[in-house]
């Protein structure tokens, strides 16, 4: 009897794929660059299987949290330092230098003796601007944040929703912090009454415009250049009072079982195998460099960067977003 | 005297508290041909099923052979069952269907089973079938193949449920030979349920008359016909008339009256009230008005000719001969629902 | 003498494994998901609390709202629709029948994200009739005419549902108005009634079952469909993307019990109000009824036939935009036909996720056709207790009740524990290994379409002669045997008809999945949401595609089959 049950038991179990020598890397970054960035890795070390999941940034850390009993990651990659620092309040980020930290310019990195986190890049926000839809409507292309509230461009814009987007909640963050909490909500208030749609990731509003569904899209420089450079008419907008921006950065998972593969990875993750690469997406890396700035961002692409204090922003988050919710989330009726 | 093939003893069964059997006690002889007969809901089916083992019992034991196979599952016991609804694999054919409980038996060889097979088809008469799918047979046929199915795998018992109600009369008959010449060829110990009298007095050895999850009688069909223990056997096994004489209680058989045109010594008078023609007889109701059976109502069966004699010259006014050599005496109170109104007679079953 | 039984053993283990496959696969986890709902996300228990909290916040609530008043219209569109179209193919047969249910069926064979990708790209702001023909006509007039239709929201959720919906009212009523009994008729006829007087009097009563049923069935898929409004919905909330919000992008578990909750009762009292139809309807249906044909009638049959053509065609317009833009290059910039986008190159998921939703599929498909029909079995022929029977068909018959969404919260809540705290004992969870694999996506599919196959599995079985079982054993053979030489060739038509819906239905589902997939195992629907959320339309146009074509080669492979099995079949059944 108990040999009938557990072939069908195995029979069922087969099912699972096995492997030896396996990290579990949870990412925030785009499904159009992490494989590209992971060449290298594969090549260098072609016995550790890298298990990536990937999803919008508010997704993965609220993953993470959700797990924080049994983790299932072993390495945090490219996910923003705010989510960073929410994590860290979980006590789930286990202190890790990787090789080469020293390179990491002190602001891109932890504090700490050894580093709870550590930078690889910053990206920041830009609207997305169709052209023909714009032109069609004899419309002037938004130069400022102060721009898209004009009821000119209401039901055109649409931007990602903060709780799960990062690109979203870098946006919002980056307006309170600039304007100062009052007025900030103020800003988004009206800027609310223009949106059409908040949508899930902060890809979206990109392409959204890049299709010219929705003229325009708060997004972030990236996903607007890669739109712009596979041929949608758009142009790529960095607000002239400044962008919100975050970092992306790496850490080691706290967990009873912190694997040797898990080190590796953290330390390839700032090696020169790959900072060329992320320097190709976005024009801030976490080390001194002098490759030239990609093209369509700004010349001076740190001073684009709006003031954040990454700290304020992660103890703030859940209230923020709370508030955020309860203000537009229970917005029933489409925009026309 | 030898001893019995097939042995019950005291066999229970209750479904839901209600008793089906009630310590049943049987015994079979080797070779023989039994019938049990009873009315629907009389628990023969229920009994036939223990035997197979189908059906567990409450209480009691079988035995078979002197070994005790209460406990021993259907697959295990080698007895052939054919059912009322045949039960043909429809997506066989009639010679897979008859091969289909040899082929997991080791003992034979391929061209055993082949040979065995044939010889079955035979023995039931389906050469020409052989090769058809059941919905491609006639019921007869495919009660046939049924039985070759049970037969093939030379069982210990046969055991046969209802095999011949599902059928047409013609059929029922002709079939009730061919079960009889298979049984007389074959001598395989086989055991017949059915409610239809006319059936089990022409086929079996034995009869076993169940009511109510008792055993009323077991006899040779001669002796339950002649000598019925009481008035529900009586009834139920032929046609019978039912008598009250004061105190006493008589049965007599239609044919051992006899319709007279003029009074002998001991004849009672009677009027006739009813009568319908059964082709070489009539079947004859009729009221005696005085004597010892006064207020009696019973029916005779006469020959044609004789009737329409009788009925031409004398009218409704006859005269009945009752001979006491063919009264059956029954206990007054033997058990007998009731002797008012038509549950005065039972008629045959069919 | 007692004698060791082989075959009652085999039922008996086998017995005991089904009960405890599904203790663990619907009862715990459905059992947890109560408690869930009931903590707080610190796992302190609050009794109510977080259905209060629910109610009191406004975004929540007013979702609750905008599922009940989008489910109740898409069901009176939905049913209405269905019942002439069934009208005018099987009572007043017009003909073409083969074609129209054909075409009626096909959105069954698709995931309800294409519906609502199709209508972006027919009705969004570059949509073919919104933007692309207005344009057109101001070109050739000279005009500035423009249209704009606000499908993002409510709109487009109703005309998505419709389509999703509108093949299983119309199923439900084809067969009632197969049943309709040509005595009743005839009845009617010869008492002078007139075809309207008819109409009420006799067609009507009798669909009166069917017509509760398909309305039932609509409410609840719609209230619980996903797909559609994810993608459609723009910013009208409706209460199964709250659930999706609530759990995946906020990670709010003890909130998305709740709402999973909210979302069960109404799936629950409809589930057992079908039950009562059910039960009331094999009532009212006897066998010895006529089958109906009606006199024609040239000109209401013509207006039939153009209504049916006309819906047909917008079943097939619905499905095949989405075909097509998936070969457009660059809607609507760049109208080159291209095959593009079927490569999912810098798209989530990737062509890998096809090929996960085909294994899925399958693997569902061969375990669950398995399941199911040995269960079915063990129900109806098996010689186990009666108290074991009504359990595993109330078992088996629950997951009915339960949207795709909820099994798959109650899959995370139940697989995803390490520990679980019973009575202040802290017992390891033995399944906690499943989370992440396959094995848990296939588990779920086969539970979340668990009842109707096995409902087609009672009824095959039904049809067998039940002393086929004992006549087998008192020839001495084995269990196995018989049932690989009798039960399975008698019962290939109902095998391949479970097969069919399970692969089908896998393919085309993304409520539960959605929970449960991880980066290796994501299956291709959850992929079409993934892409859509980056806004690779054009990408997930394909791969609703794919899934169509995949389902598409499947059926005609199904109803060749069907079409030489079930002659056998039926005749060798034919008495």
């Amino acid at each position: 009897m108990k040999r009938f049950i557990l072939t069908i038991f195995f029979s069922i179990v087969a099912v699972i794929p096995i492997f030896a020598g396996q990290i579990n890397v949870y990412t925030a970054l785009e499904d159009d660059q992490y494989p590209i960035y992971l060449e290298s890795f594969k090549k260098l070390y072609p016995d550790i299987k890298v298990n990536i999941i990937r999803d919008s940034t508010g997704i993965i850390t609220a993953k993470l949290i959700a797990e924080k009993s049994n983790p299932q990651a072993d390495v945090v990659w490219g996910v923003s330092a705010t989510s960073l620092l929410v994590l860290d309040q979980y006590k789930l980020l286990a202190p890790y230098s990787p090789k080469g930290i020293d390179r990491v310019l002190p602001q891109f990195k932890d504090k700490g003796k050894a580093a709870k986190w550590v930078g690889i890049d910053a990206y920041m926000n830009a609207f997305i601007v169709n052209l023909p839809e714009i032109n069609k409507r004899g419309l002037p292309i938004p130069l400022s944040l102060e721009d898209l509230t004009k009821p000119i461009y209401k039901g055109l814009i649409t931007m990602p929703n903060p709780a799960s987007s990062g690109t979203g909640f870098m946006f919002v963050n980056g307006i309170l912090q600039y304007m100062g909490e009052k007025k900030g909500w103020e800003y988004l208030d009206k800027l609310h009454e223009n949106i059409a749609q908040y949508t899930h990731s902060g890809s979206k509003p990109a392409k959204l415009a890049a299709q010219g569904e929705y003229a325009i899209g708060i997004s972030f420089g990236y996903r607007g250049l890669k739109e712009k450079s596979k041929g949608a008419p758009v142009e790529v907008v960095f607000p002239k009072e400044g962008s919100g921006w975050d970092l992306e950065a790496n850490a080691l998972v706290n967990k009873k079982q912190i694997k040797p593969e898990a080190k590796i990875f953290l330390d390839w993750a700032i090696s020169d195998d790959v900072m060329p690469e992320y320097f190709k997406n976005f024009p801030i890396i976490s080390i001194k460099h002098n490759f030239s700035i990609p093209e369509g961002y700004v010349k001076e692409p740190v001073k684009q960067l709006m003031k954040n204090d990454f700290v304020w922003a992660a103890s703030n988050r859940e209230r923020i977003l709370k508030e955020w919710q309860n203000r537009y989330d229970s917005k029933s009726e489409p925009k026309k | 005297m030898k001893k019995p093939y097939l042995r019950l003893d005291g066999i229970t069964k209750r479904y839901d508290n209600k008793i089906v059997l009630n310590s049943v006690n049987l015994e079979i002889k080797k070779g023989s041909f039994s019938c049990i007969l009873g009315p629907s809901g009389c628990g023969k089916t229920t009994l036939l099923r223990i035997i197979s083992g189908i059906e567990q019992l409450d209480e009691g034991l079988v035995f078979l052979e002197g070994d005790d196979i209460t406990d021993l599952s259907p697959s295990k016991r080698n007895f052939g069952i054919v059912f009322q609804s045949y039960a043909l694999f429809p997506n066989l054919t009639v010679s897979e269907n008859i091969a289909y409980g040899l082929e997991s038996r080791k003992k034979f060889t391929k061209k055993d089973k082949k040979q065995i097979v044939k010889n079955m088809i035979k023995l039931v008469h389906l050469e020409q079938e052989k090769d058809r799918y059941p919905y491609q047979l006639s019921g007869g046929q495919q009660q046939r193949v049924a039985l070759a199915r049970a037969l093939a795998i030379s069982p210990k018992l046969l055991l046969l449920d209802e095999p011949l109600s599902a059928l047409d009369a013609k059929v029922r008959i002709e079939l009730r030979r061919e079960l009889r010449r298979i049984h007389d060829e074959t001598g395989i110990t086989t055991i017949m349920v059915t409610h239809d009298q006319e059936e089990a007095l022409t086929l079996s050895d034995h009869i076993v008359v169940m009511n109510q999850g008792n055993i009323e009688q077991i006899g040779t069909p001669d002796d339950v016909y002649s000598n019925p223990k009481n008035p529900f056997v009586a009834s139920f096994v032929g046609t019978m008339n039912f008598l009250k004489a004061g105190e006493d209680f008589f049965g007599v058989r239609p044919e051992k009256l006899t319709i007279l045109k003029a009074p002998l010594a001991d004849s009672h008078p009677a009027e006739i009230i009813g009568y319908e023609f059964r082709g070489s007889y009539y079947r004859v109701t009729v009221q005696i008005i005085s004597g010892k059976y006064a207020d009696n109502e019973v029916i005779v069966d006469t020959p044609s000719e004789q009737f329409v004699d009788t009925l031409f010259s004398s009218g409704k006014k006859i005269y009945i001969d009752i001979s006491e050599k063919d009264l059956i005496i029954f206990s007054p109170y033997s058990g007998f629902p009731s002797l008012k109104g038509k549950n005065r007679f039972f008629d045959d079953n069919l | 003498m007692k004698v060791f039984n082989s075959d009652r053993t085999i039922v008996k283990n086998f017995l005991f494994f089904y009960v405890s496959f599904l203790l663990v696969t619907l009862i715990l986890p459905m059992f947890n998901i109560f408690k869930q709902s009931l903590l707080n996300s610190d796992g302190d228990f609050v009794m109510f609390s977080n259905f209060v909290e629910y109610f009191h916040s406004p975004h929540l609530l007013h979702s609750l709202w905008n599922s009940i008043l989008v489910s109740i219209i898409t069901t009176l569109i939905s049913v209405f629709l269905s019942f002439v179209y069934a009208y005018a193919i099987y009572h007043r047969k017009i003909g073409w029948s083969y074609l129209f249910n054909f075409v009626a069926i096909l959105p069954l064979l698709a995931t309800t994200m294409m519906h609502g990708i199709s209508l972006v790209y027919l009705f969004g702001n570059q949509g073919f009739f919104s933007k692309i023909i207005p344009e057109l006509l101001n070109e050739i007039l000279g005009t500035n005419f423009s249209l704009h239709i606000p499908i993002y929201g409510f709109l487009g959720i109703i005309i998505s549902e419709v389509i999703y919906t509108f093949p299983q009212s119309f199923m439900i009523l084809a067969i009632a108005f197969s049943f309709a009994d040509k005595r009743l008729y005839e009845a009617a006829e010869t008492l002078g009634a007139s075809p309207i007087k008819k109409f009420f009097t006799v067609t009507l009563p009798s669909l009166k079952y069917g017509l509760l049923s398909a309305t039932i069935t609509n409410f609840i898929l719609s209230f619980t469909d996903f797909g559609a409004p994810k993608i459609i919905g723009g910013t009208y909330n409706v209460i199964a993307v709250d659930i999706y919000k609530q759990v995946v992008g906020q990670q709010n578990i003890p909130m998305g019990a709740t709402v999973g909750i909210i979302l069960l009762i109404p799936s629950f009292i409809a589930f057992i109000a079908d039950r009562f139809i059910q039960n009331k309807r094999s009532i009212t249906f006897t066998s010895k009824s006529v089958p109906y044909t009606p006199k024609k009638h040239r000109i209401f049959d013509n207006i039939l036939k153009l209504y049916c053509i006309t819906v047909a065609i917008l079943i097939l317009l619905i499905i095949g935009t989405s075909i097509f833009a998936s070969f457009i290059k660059n809607w609507p910039y760049n109208f080159q036909l291209t095959l593009e986008h079927y490569t999912f190159k810098d798209v989530a998921g990737g062509m890998e996720s096809y090929f996960n939703s085909i294994l899925i599929s399958i693997y569902t498909a061969v375990t669950g056709t398995i399941l199911i029909f040995s269960g079915a079995y063990l129900v109806e022929k098996s010689k186990i207790a009666k108290l074991f029977k009504s359990t595993i068909q109330l078992l088996a018959l629950l997951p009915l009740a339960i949207p795709g969404l909820v099994i798959g919260v109650a899959y995370i809540l139940f697989f995803n524990t390490v520990e679980f705290n019973i009575m202040g004992f802290n017992i390891v969870n033995p399944f906690n290994f499943l989370y992440g694999t396959y094995t848990i996506m296939v588990i779920s599919n086969i539970i979340h379409f668990f009842s109707v196959p096995f409902l087609t599995a009672l009824t095959g079985l039904k049809k067998l002669d039940n002393e086929y079982e004992t006549v087998s054993e008192s020839l001495s053979v084995p269990f196995y045997k018989f049932f690989t030489k009798v039960t399975l060739p008698m019962s290939i038509t109902t095998i391949i008809e479970i097969f069919f819906y399970l692969f089908v239905n896998s393919m085309v589902t993304v409520s539960a999945l959605v929970f449960l997939y991880t980066y290796e195992t994501r299956p291709a629907t959850v992929a079409i949401i993934n892409m859509e959320e980056a806004g690779d339309v054009a990408a997930a146009a394909a791969m609703s595609s794919l899934i169509i074509f995949t389902n598409l080669i499947f059926k005609v492979i199904f109803d060749l089959l069907m079409k030489s099995f079930r002659k056998r079949s039926d005749r060798w059944l034919k008495h």
